[in-house]
């Protein structure tokens, strides 16, 4: 977060995060308000922070849009609506459909979609394409 | 007091109806239980029976509730007219629309929007009610016991605003992943979600709340419009057993409201057995409840039943409410306001 979206992590993370997972795809999450509850019955709580895909932790889409709101896309592509139509379902992102591009770029990046400037996932550069890691539609596509 | 409450045969005997030959004839036609026909007799008369049992054949449409915490109205509303929904409101929320038309793509669960959190897909509009009823005039904590998937989660959040955290909990696990789903969709940061038996919550959670809901499991009788399953799933003795386990986890979850706090039990079924009965029940045995009025009044809702077969429930039980499927073209729903009162 440091280095790459240039922000000081302490702001967003938290000491002790907490993680569930579902399938292949683990939420890392911070949960203060839970601190009643035995842990053995607690699955999710508070602000999510992050995921962990293939054992990698990636920042979570909140985290982005937070870090966004002061007007700088630092790490993100922009993409078109068809890009974004065909990201939102698991797949990759073409050159073609990036509107515009914010490095450094050779980390992961943030998606987000041109109509709204709405961070809808996040990929990482690969040969040609940007990689889907994770989208929103992930969560429906496995956690249904 | 537990023994006496939940003695599943005593229940059974007293919830046991003998079908008449008109149940029996509109049970054949209908593909109903016997039983379920003879309530129905027994609850609004033949007439109103069978303007029930033709409203139950009819399928709802889906109702939208915007995630206001999110997006603005008017832009959610504009995407989905320009995706081709035609929806109409629903008078007494305004943030939430009811399905009439939509295009053949995308479905209502496909659109870019949906994805964004930008809504939550109800299956009907009269969920929205109790959620409304528990939160009027509130900011604080909630407890949802029986959560899962989230659509009154999802809401409770919403409305909170950060003045409050919604401590979601469901027992069944696959239903949790759905919930998640929705809260990380949506981008709500007030919802824990805990996995246990309802009854365990005052065990586990080292603390008490002042709101509560409790949407119980049940028979689902008021979503056979949904479901017509539901026609010939729960015999007579399958409902005594729901009742006690209804009876145990509303007794349960009272132990977690704070004094002057209000628990909202509720369920998608008309049936009295699953509901004014259980209620009764609870006011029979602890001296520390009462039932009280909805602040507001939504819609010209019915009244709880204080009668039914062969049962005479505390006369309390009219204040609770009863959405009724032909009347107010909505799924049958009955809710109680609860609340604790000093001993």
């Amino acid at each position: 977060m440091r280095n790459v979206l240039d922000v000081a992590p302490d702001k967003y993370l938290c000491k002790e995060p907490e993680y569930s997972c579902f399938n292949e795809l683990c939420i890392i999450y911070c949960s203060s308000e839970a601190h009643y509850i035995h842990t053995n019955a607690l699955v999710y709580g508070g602000r999510w922070i992050g995921v962990l895909i293939r054992n990698k932790p990636y920042i979570s889409i909140n985290i982005y849009e937070d870090v966004y709101r002061s007007g700088v896309f630092r790490a993100s592509v922009v993409v078109s609506d068809m890009g974004c139509k065909a990201f939102l379902y698991g797949r990759d992102i073409l050159k073609e459909s990036i509107v515009s591009a914010h490095p450094p770029l050779n980390n992961p990046v943030a998606v987000i979609d041109n109509s709204d400037n709405r961070v809808i996932g996040v990929a990482e550069p690969y040969h040609d394409v940007y990689k889907n890691i994770y989208d929103l539609g992930l969560f429906i596509r496995i956690m249904k | 007091m537990e023994q006496d409450l939940i003695d599943e045969n005593t229940v059974f005997r007293e919830i046991f109806v003998t079908p008449s030959s008109r149940a029996e004839e509109l049970a054949s036609k209908y593909g109903y239980f016997k039983y379920m026909i003879e309530r129905y007799l027994k609850l609004y008369g033949y007439q109103d029976t069978l303007r029930l049992l033709e409203s139950m054949e009819k399928k709802l449409k889906p109702v939208v509730r915007i995630n206001t915490r999110f997006v603005e109205l008017d832009y959610a509303y504009s995407k989905l007219i320009d995706h081709g929904f035609e929806l109409r409101d629903i008078d007494w929320y305004p943030y939430a629309f009811r399905i009439l038309e939509k295009p053949e793509k995308p479905s209502i669960g496909a659109t870019h929007e949906y994805l964004k959190g930008f809504y939550y897909v109800h299956r009907d509009a009269a969920p929205l009610i109790p959620v409304i009823l528990l939160l009027y005039d509130y900011s604080g904590d909630v407890l949802d016991a029986c959560a899962a998937p989230g659509g009154k989660t999802t809401f409770i959040a919403e409305l909170l605003n950060n003045s409050g955290i919604v401590y979601a909990n469901d027992l069944v696990l696959y239903r949790l992943r759905s919930l998640v789903s929705h809260i990380l969709r949506m981008k709500l940061n007030n919802v824990v979600v805990t996995w246990l038996d309802a009854t365990k919550i005052k065990d586990v959670f080292r603390r008490k709340f002042d709101r509560v809901i409790v949407d119980a499991p049940c028979s689902g009788e008021g979503v056979i419009m949904l479901d017509p399953s539901r026609k010939r799933k729960t015999k007579q003795r399958d409902l005594a057993r729901l009742v006690v386990k209804q009876i145990k986890l509303l007794n349960s979850l009272l132990d977690v409201l704070n004094n002057d706090g209000i628990l909202i039990y509720t369920t998608c079924s008309i049936a009295p057995e699953e509901n004014e009965y259980v209620v009764s029940k609870i006011l029979e045995f602890r001296n520390d409840v009462d039932i009280i009025e909805p602040f507001i009044k939504l819609i010209d809702w019915d009244h709880g039943i204080r009668r039914f077969h062969r049962l005479n429930f505390d006369d309390r039980v009219s204040r609770c409410i009863r959405i009724t499927p032909f009347k107010h073209e909505m799924i049958g729903l009955t809710l109680c306001l609860i609340t604790k009162t000093k001993r």
